[in-house]
């Protein structure tokens, strides 16, 4: 997510220190992004019970959309981001309506679920790189400000913003799923869609609102990464497959620990690079969701619900 | 033959198998019956190594030789001559019924270069043997029909079969007559008088004590995870206890 | 200029049958849902490319391409043995990001993005394959070859196996049929072919670098083998044949390239999505995904 500078010659006690702090605060950064991403994942997996790849797809195509309200059709930027969120929660939810539903109506399983999602992350990635080409754009909507320094590591107003605005969004929703009566209508549907259905609620109607609120979710997300970062076609794979290796190793059907297990793995990733090349960043986050998959499918919280034997 | 030995099984606090020990001799055909839920089709599973027990053990002793088939992987179990078939038919949809009967009777189908380079890869030879054997279980079918084209009684006929044709010691059949019509149901009667002319030694799992009656050499009797009685089928089946708690007369 | 074209665009086909008729053989044949395809179709290019660079004639290299991809295969079967359906197919997704960032950063071996050129063409017994219509009759050999003995596999008593896996694991395994063993060898020869194909795509184009071996080519062997319908060889090859003509028709609307090669990939998406939702047996095939 962000280049600590890390002199390689430093080996004084406070210069380690200082790099963990680097390394901590880069982490938890990266880790408020995929728990964003994780999150949104999470909730859709939960009630729809297949993995939906293309909600990275979600990611780029929001992203683009802030590039093209406010860049080039010159919004205000506050205006462009809600006009995102918004985007991209209707993104979701035709994705929803024109894909996933058909193919469930033909009793598709989720492997099939999954493929097609592949397919479609695909395709949305190559209609944005055949709109807007190749290269990298970026927002430039805040100036390059100056980073604080906190115990000897830099971070800039923008990361601040990131973590608190994340850690805001992720604890709202959080309680959302706890308290509202949608949210436990859609907890009712993620235990047992059958006795849902039997008693009164309509399965498919809020499997529809989760990728709604999920791919909003991912908008925002889009949103804090195009300020932070720039914004490419490639971005939503590399997101998606952080977000759901963060999901799965907190337990993919589980809010709470999707949200832990991003930023464990925003963690590992970042202090990783102490030991490795930065490079292998990715590798690490592939290991970790590897050997989640095989030794531990139901994440570290041990949370089966949902998960086919 | 077969020993099972204080087979204790639980599923998430369910207690599916409670010491469960009985044994089966040589050419003997065992009935076992009980309420569902008693742990019948259980049992089959741990013998078939499908299921490992939590406790006790299950032994199969040919000649001189004894294996602890709670021990071994379920294909070995079948390879040491346990034949079974399943109570909701287990085939192969895509596949049709000359497959079946070669995946049934071969030995040595795991021999995957032989196959590349043989002339004969299939077995062609066996047609005509394929043929006979489709018309002693009485299904009027074409060999090379897919066997999700066939009804659930001709499933269920050719499930046993299969069951019968591979290179056997005991025969395990879970309730072979459920859900099939009368006519498919007289056939697997008369199918099941002829092997125990055969001297075949069976495992079965049936609900109708008449028939019951007719063949079994002894019965068990089931209920919840324990043999409640186990004796000739005049014994078993006038029990006071098992007339109470099983066919509730 | 035309012939050239007609040409490669069959080299092109050639290696591609080899990637869908054994990709097929697990995922049709066996029902495992190997979406680590790609990554094995990368392991033998870039074992192959390698090795002839380092002097290794190239026979060996492209047998030793195979086999490596092979093991991999191997390796990836115990690894996600206890793994089904759609975390099954997540894991092996699982396994080409694996092999794709390694290949992006071992850049000591495999020079990382910027990928390795001047790939030597194949010389075989004192005959180098050096135009575009000899490698084409190189690789219909390699091609039908390879198909051909897939082919035998699948059709023998050995592929009914195979099938049944697919249909019923514990059904198969009362029949005394070691399941995990017919799992792990069926990958090991599914990806022994990729290993082949990578070698045959490498020394072809002569120029290999991470990307030709990521999602976007997974996609388009999905494409392949669903369109042409699970565990049905001959439908795949001429599923293959089509889906790789189809794009070729956008080279004759004036088209800047830059276009051209999203707009590709899209069709090819568009074909996957368009199959699963109203021809999921594809064209020719008979049988369900699971």
């Amino acid at each position: 997510m962000t280049q600590g500078r890390i002199s390689a010659n430093s080996i004084s006690v406070f210069a380690n220190m200082n790099i963990f702090i680097q390394l901590l605060i880069n982490g938890l950064i990266a880790g408020s992004i995929y728990a964003l991403v994780a999150s949104g994942f999470s909730l859709i997996y939960s009630t729809n019970r297949f993995m939906h790849f293309a909600h990275g797809g979600t990611i780029t195509v929001s992203a683009y959309i802030l590039l093209t309200f406010f860049k080039l059709a010159g919004l205000n930027f506050y205006l462009s981001a809600i006009l995102t969120v918004i985007s991209a929660g209707i993104l979701g939810y035709l994705m929803h309506a024109v894909l996933y539903m058909p193919l469930r109506k033909r009793g598709s399983s989720g492997a099939i679920l999954l493929i097609a999602s592949v397919g479609l992350m695909i395709l949305l990635e190559n209609l944005m790189l055949m709109i807007y080409g190749a290269d990298v754009k970026s927002l430039k909507f805040i100036k390059i400000a100056k980073g604080m320094e906190i115990w000897g590591a830099i971070i800039t107003p923008l990361q601040l913003v990131i973590i608190i605005s994340s850690v805001v969004l992720l604890i709202g929703m959080a309680f959302f799923v706890k308290k509202s009566k949608l949210g436990s209508t859609m907890r009712a549907v993620a235990d047992n869609p059958e006795l849902a259905e039997i008693s009164g609620i309509s399965t498919s109607k809020i499997q529809g609102m989760s990728f709604v609120i999920g791919s909003a979710i991912a908008g925002f997300a889009a949103i804090l990464i195009g300020l932070e970062q720039n914004i490419e076609p490639t971005m939503g794979l590399s997101l998606i497959i952080k977000g759901f290796t963060g999901a799965i190793i907190g337990g993919v059907t589980s809010l709470p620990g999707s949200i832990v297990g991003s930023y464990l793995l925003g963690l590992v990733e970042n202090f990783g690079i102490w030991y490795l090349p930065s490079g292998y960043k990715d590798a690490i986050s592939f290991v970790l969701l590897f050997v989640f998959l095989l030794w531990r499918p139901t994440g570290i919280f041990g949370i089966n619900k949902g998960i086919k034997k | 033959m077969l020993s099972i030995n204080n087979v204790t099984k639980t599923f998430g606090g369910v207690v599916a198998l409670n010491k469960c020990a009985t044994t089966v001799k040589q050419n003997e055909i065992v009935a076992f019956v009980g309420p569902n839920g008693a742990g019948k089709t259980t049992l089959f599973d741990t013998i078939s190594g499908l299921i490992k027990p939590d406790y006790g053990n299950i032994t199969l002793s040919i000649d001189d030789n004894t294996e602890e088939l709670t021990k071994i992987s379920p294909e070995k179990v079948a390879n040491l001559g346990i034949s079974r078939t399943f109570q909701q038919v287990r085939l192969f949809p895509n596949l049709t019924i000359q497959d079946h009967f070669i995946i049934a009777q071969s030995k040595n189908d795991m021999r995957l270069l032989a196959q590349i380079v043989a002339k004969n890869h299939m077995h062609e030879k066996d047609v005509p043997f394929h043929k006979k054997i489709l018309e002693q279980y009485g299904i009027d079918r074409d060999l090379n029909l897919y066997v999700s084209d066939l009804s659930y009684g001709q499933q269920k006929l050719l499930q046993i079969a299969m069951a019968v044709m591979r290179e056997h010691k005991i025969i395990m059949l879970d309730e072979p007559v459920a859900g099939v019509n009368a006519v498919v149901q007289k056939k697997i009667e008369d199918i099941l008088i002829s092997l125990k002319k055969a001297g075949e030694t069976i495992m079965l799992v049936e609900h109708d004590m008449e028939f019951v009656r007719n063949i079994a050499d002894r019965v068990v009797v089931m209920d919840e995870g324990s043999v409640m009685v186990d004796g000739t089928p005049e014994e078993a089946l006038s029990d006071s206890q098992v007339l109470e708690a099983y066919l509730g007369e | 200029m035309l012939t050239g074209y007609l040409y490669n665009i069959l080299i092109f086909s050639g290696i591609y049958a080899i990637l869908t008729v054994s990709l097929n053989m697990a995922v049709g044949f066996t029902g495992l849902l190997n979406l680590g395809h790609v990554a094995f179709f990368g392991i033998g290019a870039y074992t192959s490319t390698l090795l002839t660079m380092n002097g290794v004639p190239y026979i060996v290299s492209l047998i030793v391409a195979g086999l490596v991809s092979s093991v991999f295969g191997v390796i990836l079967m115990y690894a996600v043995r206890k793994l089904k359906g759609d975390y099954l197919a997540l894991a092996t997704l699982g396994f080409s990001f694996v092999v794709y960032s390694v290949m992006l950063n071992w850049s000591s071996l495999t020079r990382g993005p910027l990928g390795i050129p001047g790939i030597p063409k194949p010389e075989l017994f004192g005959w180098t394959i050096n135009t575009t219509s000899e490698y084409l009759v190189f690789t219909l050999i390699v091609a039908t070859v390879s198909i051909y003995i897939i082919n035998r596999i699948t059709t023998s008593r050995y592929g009914k196996l195979l099938e049944a896996v697919r249909d019923d694991e514990v059904g198969l395994s009362v029949y005394g049929k070691p399941i995990f063993s017919l799992k792990v060898r069926s990958l090991a020869i599914s990806a022994f072919f990729a290993g082949i194909a990578g070698s045959l795509f490498a020394h072809h184009i002569t120029f290999i670098d991470p990307s030709s071996f990521y999602i976007n080519d997974l996609v388009l062997l999905l494409t392949i083998v669903l369109v042409g319908g699970l565990a049905n060889n001959k439908g795949v090859i001429i599923a293959t044949v089509i889906i790789m003509l189809i794009p070729e028709a956008l080279r004759f609307v004036d088209m800047p390239s830059s276009i051209l090669g999203p707009a590709r990939q899209m069709i090819y998406a568009i074909v996957l999505i368009g199959i699963l939702l109203f021809k999921p047996r594809g064209l020719f095939g008979r049988i369900d995904l699971e």
